[in-house]
């Protein structure tokens, strides 16, 4: 198809000349703005505050600071674990849920609906105190455990909100297919709506897992020390202990280590959203 | 089905990991010795603590320390080499610290309500007085000699202020709460070789002499002042404080009817600044300026003088160098107010062990020896002012000693201007304006009463 | 039996959810909501020792100036930025869709900031791109020869705002993008073709095809932002030191309120109530919201062919 470039295909690709303008300068902005961010982490702080970066060559030495004063790995461990886990949970409890908000109708489905909705703007501020009190009164505190929890279930809103459209686009017939084949309804839901969901479920798990990846508060009061920290509770960490010693240098270069994994699992990532989604748009 | 498969493999991975991994162990210290309740009971009561002084047996136990350092600081690498040496003297010890950084004032009391095990920590002072509750009365032991101190008491180590600090930092007068290090001041902190260039031969006393001596260092290529947004108003609470004193200054925040902002002082204040700016001393970009853009200013040369706390050599040192030399003055005097020499914001960190702890011996123990010489001489270098009474100065910041020995009246920051939430907010952004040339002298104190009266 | 074999399904699927709801939502909310109508010292508190203060906390948020500066910033936040990155995100997946080359690589681009943490973004922001001294912006203006852009104080107090919600515009619009681009891919390519042979032009298609296709996906994509919206929090701790005028929205309002913000010894007054109060407010405008979207856009999944699926949906006849 590369090969014989002809003509209408190029005048095709003329016309979204414009359209193409847009999204270069969003990749150059993009470019200079982490470029820098790299570059900086590896010149020295009084070069990042004259403009002067990398005057004097390459400053590996920041990172070195980086992995030895913090247990990255640790942070890193934790992270992975309270994402999966986090994710995993809320499909659990919001895949079958959405289904049935979305397919059947019975009483009070309008009203489970809405509060899900409304449910999912309580800001987490509100949240976090009673359930910390909760927690201690449980013992729970000190725990990964109590994080997990709280995870999956400050997920399950969004995910049955955002689950309830590709359950309801699937086609009437299969519940009746299903029946009329022996199945429960449960079989029916894992073995066959389930797996048709797929491409809505992994796009959910991709975004609750950068959420959980991202976030900061509720892991910062629930999961304290220093061996249960996670990526983003970590990197505050090295931030403000940067900030503080003057250290700006080792903060990018913080800020680097950990975006760069963020940044690859996205990559390999979204090569699965691609392929979720147009299989799931391509079904008939 | 695959998925389920997955998911299930998942879980059981979760599960598995959260086993391996759940709350800390407790250790089971022996408590070697038994605290009493003091017959009288302090108003704050806080319990108090005693050691039976013929414990002999060899120090053993942990302690878990909450500190608002983070790890990577050179103060928290500082602590940790100091628990490390403890650990080495006492071999069956363990020091566990936890590093909170500055989140400490979220975290904390959370976490001392929960009943999660702390025995020491970083009394942070946003809380004030509230954390009473949770921390034993030190009166007694800084009183009592300690082998790491060579036999002397912590308070006979310590500068007083030390000792004072904390009470006043956390309204507690009853009782000892906490013992400080790491004292702070607010100051003018200038650039040494800068202003010996200018030829200023010494600190200015007075608003005059400031005024003086911007303009010389304006001579001699250097821009005088700079501040950032998030400091602005320190600089400007204290003209107001100097001026008609901390009480009016904390009656002027709270002022909801504008008249108080009518006052002349405030418009003299107001003057002044806009005069400075005229005149050039502030630096161009103090209007944008975002922490610590106008700081570091300060680091690479470009800018002479900053006010703000003696540790801002310490984030400034990347930028300037080892052979940054630093002075400082108090603020001057100003035209119209009394005279204040000796009094400038100041205060220290301190540390305050938990009544929940049940190793107090050991406690007691860790602290002083936070205080020995040695340990003292640990921190000097991390970049802290001394707490002890012989300690020894960051070289950077000699010249800075003299300065602070002097002030023996504390202050709040920025005069007692913060001490109103609402109105800081909006008395920070005019004082920007003003100080960027953008607004007048007059502008700014009718947007004052307005904003008062809302 | 059937009857009773689907009330224990519906159970089963349903109740975890429902659990979760009762008690990490509905119990913490609750409570909450009680605590702002009282005068609680700090968060933890026990509730014997809250105090009675009725609609006190309420009146002391409408007495604020700066209570009231949050709302005026989170309005503007809310309609006036959310139409903006709607705006921006509707045409960039449109762009993306449009049968350019390289479509995966520029909506990964384009959804890279958002997962970048917020720390990171800005910390750039402000002390690179929005730099007085050396910044992105100034530099690029300089080139250009554009001297009043350049000198253009990004981080003065009256700019701040715009410089930290173009910030956020960066941020954010990519995962717009993302549920955008597989809402217009999921588009049957009959209709684009149907409206081809008509002789429709690209507006036309947009306008008729597209628009009203991916009403259910604008919804949710109003819906998810005025989430996000009203708690506005990261970007104004990264671009305000202390509380600013500019930068204060309700849920750094509420912060400070329960957590306090102190610099230097200076220690504020809490007040967990008024915090608490805060957050029922912002929960009441998220209930507006959410009727007047209902209101505004109504769910029309019936009408949505997203499949060729010519079954219609029929009672279940058991």
């Amino acid at each position: 198809m590369y090969i014989n470039v002809n003509k209408r295909e190029l005048k095709q690709q003329l016309k979204l000349l414009p359209g193409y303008l847009l999204l270069i300068l969003w990749l150059i902005f993009s470019i200079v703005l982490i470029g820098w961010i790299i570059l900086a982490s590896l010149s020295t702080t009084k070069e990042i505050f004259s403009n002067n970066l990398l005057e004097s060559g390459f400053h590996f030495d920041n990172y070195l600071r980086i992995f030895e004063k913090h247990n990255m790995s640790v942070y890193f461990l934790n992270s992975i674990l309270y994402a999966i886990s986090g994710c995993v949970g809320t499909v659990l409890i919001g895949a079958p849920a959405a289904y049935v908000l979305s397919r059947f109708r019975f009483r009070g489905r309008r009203l489970i609906n809405n509060t899900f909705v409304l449910l999912m703007s309580v800001p987490v501020v509100m949240l976090i105190l009673p359930l910390f009190k909760m927690a201690t009164q449980l013992h729970m505190t000190g725990s990964r455990v109590l994080l997990i929890i709280l995870y999956i279930c400050l997920n399950v809103p969004f995910s049955i909100f955002f689950l309830s459209g590709f359950f309801a686009s699937l086609p009437e017939a299969l519940e009746e297919a299903a029946e009329i084949d022996g199945c429960t309804p449960a079989k029916a839901f894992w073995r066959i709506m389930f797996p048709l969901a797929q491409p809505g479920v992994v796009t959910l798990c991709i975004i609750n897992f950068i959420n959980i990846w991202n976030e900061y508060f509720m892991a910062l009061i629930f999961a304290n020390e220093t061996s249960m920290r996670t990526v983003s509770t970590g990197l505050q960490a090295i931030v403000q202990s940067m900030k503080y010693s003057g250290d700006w240098a080792g903060l990018f270069a913080g800020v680097v280590v950990v975006f760069l994994p963020t940044f690859i699992l996205f990559i390999f990532l979204s090569k699965k959203i691609i392929a979720g989604v147009t299989g799931g748009a391509v079904k008939e | 089905m695959k998925k389920k498969r997955i998911a299930a493999l998942g879980l059981a991975l979760v599960m598995a990991l959260s086993a391996c991994s759940s709350a800390p162990a407790q250790a089971p210290e022996e408590s070697t010795e038994k605290e009493s309740v003091s017959q009288e009971q302090t108003p704050e009561a806080t319990p108090e603590a005693t050691v039976e002084e013929d414990a002999v047996q060899p120090l053993e136990g942990e302690i878990v320390f909450w500190t608002m350092w983070n790890d990577t600081e050179p103060q928290g690498e500082a602590w940790q080499e100091v628990a490390d040496r403890f650990m080495a003297l006492y071999p069956n010890t363990k020091i566990t610290i936890q590093w909170c950084g500055r989140d400490i004032s979220k975290t904390l009391k959370p976490a001392l309500e929960s009943g999660q095990r702390i025995d020491m920590f970083d009394y942070p002072t946003q809380y004030s007085g509230q954390l009473g509750f949770y921390c034993l009365d030190l009166s007694e032991m800084i009183e009592q000699p300690f082998d790491v101190l060579g036999g002397q008491s912590i308070s006979d180590v310590v500068l007083p202020s030390m000792l004072e600090t904390p009470k006043k930092q956390t309204n507690t007068w009853a009782g000892q709460i906490a013992v400080g290090y790491k004292p702070w001041l607010n100051l003018f902190m200038y650039n040494a070789a800068a202003f010996e260039e200018a030829g200023i031969t010494s600190n200015p006393t007075t608003w005059d002499e400031l005024d003086a001596a911007c303009a010389k260092l304006l001579e001699a290529g250097y821009v005088p002042i700079t501040f950032d947004d998030a400091y602005a108003h320190w600089i400007a609470g204290m003209y107001l404080q100097r001026l008609k004193g901390q009480d009016w200054v904390i009656e002027l925040a709270a002022d909801t009817t504008g008249e108080m902002w009518n006052d002349p002082a405030v418009l003299q204040f107001a003057q002044a600044f806009e005069d400075f700016a005229q005149k050039g001393y502030l630096d161009s970009n103090v209007g944008g300026n975002k922490w610590p853009a106008g700081q570091m200013d300060v680091g690479s040369g470009k800018v002479a003088m900053y006010y703000n706390l003696t540790g801002l050599p310490v984030e400034v040192s990347d930028v300037a160098g080892p052979d940054f030399k630093w002075g400082a003055f108090n603020y001057p005097d100003v035209p119209g107010g009394e005279s204040y020499a000796d009094a400038a914001p100041a205060g220290c960190t301190m540390t305050a062990i938990s009544s929940g702890c049940e190793n107090v011996a050991l406690a007691a123990e860790f602290l002083a020896f936070i205080h020995s010489q040695e340990s003292d001489d640990r921190f000097v270098e991390s970049g802290m002012t001394t707490s002890s009474k012989t300690g020894s100065w960051p070289e950077a910041l000699t010249d800075v000693k003299p300065v602070f020995d002097e002030i023996s009246v504390i202050l709040q920051t920025g005069g007692g201007i913060e001490t109103n939430p609402e109105i800081k907010p909006v008395f920070t952004e005019n004082f920007i304006k003003l100080a960027a040339g953008q607004i007048s002298a007059d502008k700014f104190v009718e947007n004052m009463v307005a904003a008062a009266q809302q | 039996m059937k009857r009773k074999g689907r009330g224990l399904f519906y159970v089963s699927f349903l109740t975890p959810a429902i659990l979760c709801f009762l008690f990490i939502f509905l119990y913490p909310t609750i409570r909450t909501m009680l605590m702002s109508l009282f005068q609680v010292e700090f968060i933890t508190d026990d509730m014997d020792s809250w105090v009675f203060v009725g609609f006190d906390n309420f009146k002391q948020l409408f007495n604020s100036a700066l209570f009231i500066r949050s709302m005026t910033n989170i309005l503007k936040i809310w309609i006036v930025w959310g139409i903006i990155i709607m705006v921006l995100a509707t045409l960039l997946s449109v762009i993306i869709t449009s049968g350019v080359k390289f479509k995966n690589f520029w909506r990964s681009l384009i959804y890279l900031p958002h997962i970048i943490s917020v720390v990171a973004l800005g910390t750039m922001w402000t002390q690179y791109a929005f730099n007085n001294q050396y910044g992105l912006f100034k530099t690029i203006f300089e080139l250009f020869g554009l001297e009043t852009m350049a000198a253009f104080q990004w981080t003065a107090p009256e700019n701040l705002f715009l410089a930290m919600m173009i910030a956020y515009a960066y941020g954010s619009v990519g995962f717009y993008v993302l549920i955008l681009v597989a809402g217009i891919d999921s588009i049957s390519t009959d209709y684009y073709e149907a409206a081809d042979i008509e002789g429709a032009g690209n507006l036309g298609k947009f306008f008729y095809i597209t628009l009203p296709l991916l009403k259910d996906i604008f919804k949710r994509c109003i819906v998810l932002y005025s989430a996000g919206a009203m708690g506005f929090f990261a970007y104004s701790t990264l671009f305000s030191f202390n509380t600013e005028l500019a930068t204060v929205t309700p849920m750094v309002y509420m912060y400070d309120n329960v957590f306090g913000r102190a610099t230097g010894n200076a220690a504020t007054p809490l007040n967990v109530g008024a915090g608490a109060a805060v957050g029922v407010l912002i929960m009441i405008m998220v209930l507006f919201i959410n009727v007047f979207l209902d209101k505004l856009i109504p769910n029309d999944r019936d009408e949505r062919p997203r499949k060729k699926s010519t079954v219609r949906r029929g009672r279940n006849v058991h």
